[in-house]
């Protein structure tokens, strides 16, 4: 019972330190109450959040391995020796005490059934339902809590905690706060005509209640597994309502937002309902968000988002061991571009223009959004990997990841050649501005790789530079150009470029979903990049945190063990079986 | 003890001090040099300091204000790390980190002593070298530790040396230098602010000068000297005749009469006060010491932090501190730590951005330091010092540094903190001001001596050294 009290378990005490016991009659005919809290809440709730099993929830959590590893973390056992949380502990004994139950088992009692907050447009108010396994423990507890915290109020002077009746119901509180008990149910609300409403259906019943809301039931039968928690909100009522202005705007602020959420979006602006799950257990986190979606209402401008018929997929992500992060959409940025007039606002269009006129004249004058663009097919890939510098010289002082824009290729004979042709140019181009700046210069060479072309451009290191082991940032890119088969790699370096030549070729290092959007984050590499800079990260700390050496080698070093407890993240968005899904999932090591 | 510096006996002046009832050797006093030698010293610091005598420790500061030879498992993979990234601003923060974490002891493997720091940014500034023409925080690095190396040395052969310096050639446009047409620029600089001084040259001298330089070019980052480019012709300098390299023509400058005269006038405004300028008779004997000792600079800096006119009232506050006399003196003299990314940038915004002198004369100092502008600035800077996320006293808070020199009420803390921050005392009337205000503060401790400090910086004496 010396483990630290969890923001649930505090909650619950304090919720129910000034709870009294209720009226007899009440008490005799809910004690076996089977009805559920979205029985008791009235239809014209708009939003609800339940919490089925908080006590299991609590103990997925408190039993993992991320909370216990972060218990022996230094300043964990620092935060817990201070004297503002040793007091703490002191009240939470006194308490443990006089309700003759531990702290745990208090929570799992009280809690067990069940927690449930509604939102009610009527009222204005909020309302929550909390219900205990055991309405005796419930009513004592309750009924030591609130002589306690009277007790208190009166030795510090202050009003004690005031009551009143409604139906021979004993109701505390006043104002924006009250509370009351009946059987195994204990309800808080700030709006007391709430909360009789929930009380007249505990005692009377009621004819109607949110599970006659069709949103609200199609909603419930759309939940898969057994979610920790599941949240719902009646968005077509509150777009009605003019409460979601935000989302009456077709433009969004720029065309990084605008490919990220632009087709969400869409969804929002039309879609009835958005329910979100949250799943704990040992292995992830997945936090899944659900709007039902209908192709019918992609405006014709988005179209470049969804695809045809809604039915645009990413393409499997290429990925490698080393592969950070990775970044797999359906776009068709060509139909983006030369749609701005109608996504973005007249800032925005001007800088495009302006971008436009200047990448127009950099491709020897191909129109760039339709003939640049459109020559690039709609899935694209960004790729971030880790460098292996072990048997690389010269090795630079900052080793930074690699980074790639993988694609396909509309018309691939015609495209290779233009893009080769930009690719020398840029390079010569880059050499200019170098040897401008004293800079090293990059060697253009042609690599022959599984019968693919990878085209090259290596920096020159100077003669004292060509072992060194703290180069130049520089000696981190060797920009590549390579295809395969209607594919198109765009890289930092030669060696990503290879990597993604074998991934393409090879079947086994990738992995599909029909994910419109699906981003990936791998805890592993990402580790053993950071682990590559950790005298850098080190340095950071030293100056931007005033740390001595040793405290910042110790800071780094609990964020990389911390690091090392994780698989990875993923994030997906996929719009299938009439919905759209967004799905993202922290996945934890074993 | 005289009181008007043009009546004062040289003799007197640069004569070992001794510490007498009047003026006691004492935390005052200590840090006073530590002020002026370096950034300050904690209370521990100074005590420790007081142990000994005022010669023994002026001795011992110079003595070990020496780079350390070996590897500093501190300081040298921190500007790995900073240099790494390519930008100089990132140099900034290195070095403040080093003013900071530098310690009077010098017998720790991983630390600096802070008047090599100190020394090393006098000479910054006398060799001024701006890293935004420079553009290459390589260069400006090595010149850093060139300046650092010879900070105590021989002053001939850091002349020598930063006349061949690439970053100091690329910021004085001399990285090519062709006999046909030779750049006066770096001729005109060595003789008017490295050695000279104005009127003690013609024209004339700067244009065979320049001549000796022909041939000395810059490439690759890298010193190179140009057989072909150089004029191999008789050239008169200063009244010498001779076919002078430029390491000859660098001689010839060091060998001028001037020089010892114009080095010696430099360091006791930098050392020992801003105004007025030293009368002849004062600079001459530190001259005479620096001619005798080959132009060795340790000497010199250790008679005058052991003199009796350092510790008279002639020098005591009769300086304005400069942005990072005044930044990282606050911190050192309570044993903070900051974020020194930030830091750097106040102190630029207040007019001292170390590696970037405002121009070839370095910067001004003395009264320059402070207009209506900068004294906000200052203020502004004090108060994100004490109230930053990432500042720390003695590893924790004002208030346990507070405890831990027994400065509990408000009466010993001001008493505390005017002894250890002030180099002129605060007089009754402001110390009443001050209580007053302590008393009327309510909250929490730390801030409370916080906002004590902060107030306490809007006093004058506050930004004398």
């Amino acid at each position: 019972m010396n483990q630290p009290l969890t923001i649930t378990a505090l909650l619950c005490g304090l919720l129910v330190s000034g709870l009294t016991q209720a009226n007899a009659y009440a008490q005799r005919n809910l004690d076996s109450d089977g009805r559920t809290a979205s029985e008791l809440l009235p239809a014209s709730c708009l939003a609800i959040a339940e919490m089925p099993h908080p006590d299991q929830l609590l103990e997925t959590l408190t039993s993992h391995r991320v909370w216990k590893k972060v218990q022996q973390q230094p300043q964990y056992q620092a935060a817990i020796s201070n004297p503002g949380y040793m007091m703490f502990l002191g009240i939470r004994t006194h308490i443990e005490t006089q309700i003759g139950m531990k702290w745990r088992q208090a929570y799992d009692t009280l809690l067990g059934g069940g927690v449930t907050i509604a939102f009610d447009p009527e009222t204005q108010g909020v309302v929550a339902l909390v219900r205990s396994t055991d309405a005796g423990k419930l009513q004592s507890t309750a009924k030591k809590l609130i002589e306690l915290g009277r007790a208190d109020a009166r030795s510090k002077g202050k009003e004690p905690l005031p009551e009143d009746e409604y139906r021979e119901i004993t109701v505390y509180g006043k104002d924006d706060g009250r509370f009351a008990i009946v059987g195994p149910w204990l309800v808080m609300t700030n709006k007391g005509e709430l909360g009789r409403k929930v009380l007249d259906t505990l005692l009377d019943g009621s004819e109607t209640s949110i599970n006659d809301n069709e949103k609200f039931a199609a909603a419930r039968q759309s939940i898969t597994g057994e979610p920790a928690v599941w949240s719902w909100v009646d968005l077509g009522t509150i777009r009605d309502a003019g409460l979601a202005k935000g989302l009456e705007k077709n433009q969004t602020p720029n065309p990084l937002a605008e490919l990220l959420v632009g087709g969400v979006l869409t969804n929002l602006r039309q879609t009835p309902y958005v329910s979100a799950s949250l799943y704990v257990t040992g292995e992830a986190t997945r936090l899944e968000f659900s709007a039902p979606h209908d192709n019918e209402w992609v405006e014709e401008f988005r179209e470049y988002w969804f695809g045809p018929d809604g039915k645009g997929t990413a393409d499997s992500p290429l990925e490698t061991e080393s592969t950070i992060l990775s970044v797999s959409t359906y776009r068709k940025v060509s139909e983006m571009w030369l749609r701005a007039g109608d996504l973005f606002d007249e800032r925005m269009n001007d800088e495009l223009a302006k971008a436009d006129a200047t990448l127009t004249t950099f491709f020897a004058g191909k129109d760039f959004g339709e003939d640049v663009l459109g020559s690039f097919g709609p899935t694209m890939q960004i790729l971030v990997n880790r460098q292996d510098f072990s048997d690389v010289l010269p090795k630079p002082a900052l080793k930074l990841p690699s980074i790639a824009l993988a694609g396909r290729l509309e018309k691939a004979e015609e495209t290779r050649t233009e893009l080769r042709r930009t690719f020398q140019s840029m390079v010569g181009f880059l050499n200019v501005i170098g040897a401008i700046q004293g800079n090293p210069q990059l060697d253009q060479d042609v690599d022959i790789y599984r019968d693919n072309k990878i085209y090259t451009a290596s920096f020159i290191p100077e003669p004292d530079e060509n072992d060194s082991e703290r180069a130049r940032i520089q000696f981190n890119f060797s920009p590549s150009l390579a295809f395969a088969q209607d594919r198109f790699f765009i890289t930092s370096t030669k060696q990503l470029a290879r990597d993604l030549v074998d991934a393409a070729h090879n079947e086994q290092t990738t992995r599909g979903e029909a994910s419109n959007t699906a981003i990936r984050l791998n805890a592993k590499a990402l580790g053993e990049a950071l682990a590559d800079n950790r005298e850098q990260l080190v340095a950071q700390n030293m100056i931007k945190k005033g740390q001595t050496r040793e405290e910042s080698s110790r800071e780094i070093g609990l964020l990389l063990e911390a690091l090392a407890l994780f698989e990875g993240l993923s994030f997906d968005v996929k719009t299938t079986g009439g919905e759209l899904k967004l799905e993202l999932s922290i996945q934890t090591k074993k | 003890m005289p009181q008007d510096i043009g009546a004062i006996d040289p003799a007197w002046a640069w004569s070992p001090f001794e510490p007498s009832d009047e003026r006691p050797w004492a935390r005052r006093l200590a840090a006073h040099l530590c002020r002026r030698a370096g950034f300050g010293a904690t209370s521990q610091e100074l005590d420790d300091l007081i142990e000994r005598s005022p010669v023994d420790i002026a001795r011992a500061v110079v003595r070990n204000a020496k780079e350390a030879s070996r590897t500093d498992p501190e300081n040298d993979p921190l500007a790995t790390a900073m240099l790494a990234t390519g930008n100089s601003r990132n140099l900034a923060a290195w070095w403040l980190y080093r003013m900071l974490n530098s310690n009077w002891e010098g017998d720790r493997a991983s630390s600096t002593s802070p008047l090599l720091e100190k020394l090393t940014l006098f000479w910054h500034g006398h060799f001024a070298t701006g890293a935004d023409k420079v553009a290459d925080a390589e260069m400006m690095f090595a010149q850093n530790r060139l300046l650092r190396r010879h900070a105590l040395g021989d002053f001939g052969a850091m002349t020598q040396q930063i006349s061949r310096d690439p970053a100091m050639l690329i910021y004085l446009d001399s990285t090519t230098n062709r006999k046909a047409h030779p750049n006066e620029n770096y001729a005109r600089e060595i003789m008017e602010l490295f050695c000279l001084g104005e009127g003690n040259y013609t024209e004339r001298d700067i244009q065979e000068l320049a001549r000796c330089f022909t041939g000395w070019e810059v490439r690759r980052k890298k010193f190179r000297f140009n057989r072909y480019q150089h004029d191999t012709g008789t050239k008169t300098i200063l009244g010498e005749t001779g076919a002078f390299s430029g390491e000859e023509g660098v001689d010839v400058i060091l060998k001028q009469k001037a020089l010892p005269r114009f080095i010696a006038s430099k360091l006791i405004r930098f050392f020992v006060f801003d105004e007025p300028t030293a009368p002849e008779h004062l600079i001459e004997p530190l001259a005479k010491q620096l001619r005798e000792s080959d132009l060795n600079i340790a000497p010199v800096v250790e008679r005058i932090f052991a003199s009796n006119i350092f510790y008279s009232p002639l020098a005591v506050g009769r300086k304005v501190r400069s942005p990072v006399e005044l930044g990282i003196g606050l911190l050192r003299c309570l044993n903070g730590s900051s974020n020194l990314d930030r830091v750097a940038q106040h102190l630029d915004d207040i007019g001292q951005a170390v590696f970037y002198p405002p121009n070839v004369k370095g910067w001004d100092g003395g009264r320059s330091w402070i207009n209506t502008s900068t004294l906000l600035g200052r203020s502004n800077l004090v108060g994100e010092l004490l109230r930053h996320e990432a500042t720390r006293f003695d590893g924790q808070t004002l208030e346990t540094l507070a405890k831990k020199n027994d400065a509990s009420s408000p009466e010993k803390l001001i008493a505390w903190l005017d002894e250890l921050l002030l180099a002129v005392p605060l007089d009754d009337s402001a110390k009443r001001e001050l209580l007053a205000f302590a008393e009327q503060t309510t909250g929490d401790p730390s801030r409370r001596i916080a906002k004590l400090i902060q107030t306490l910086s809007t006093v004058p004496q506050f930004h004398l050294a």
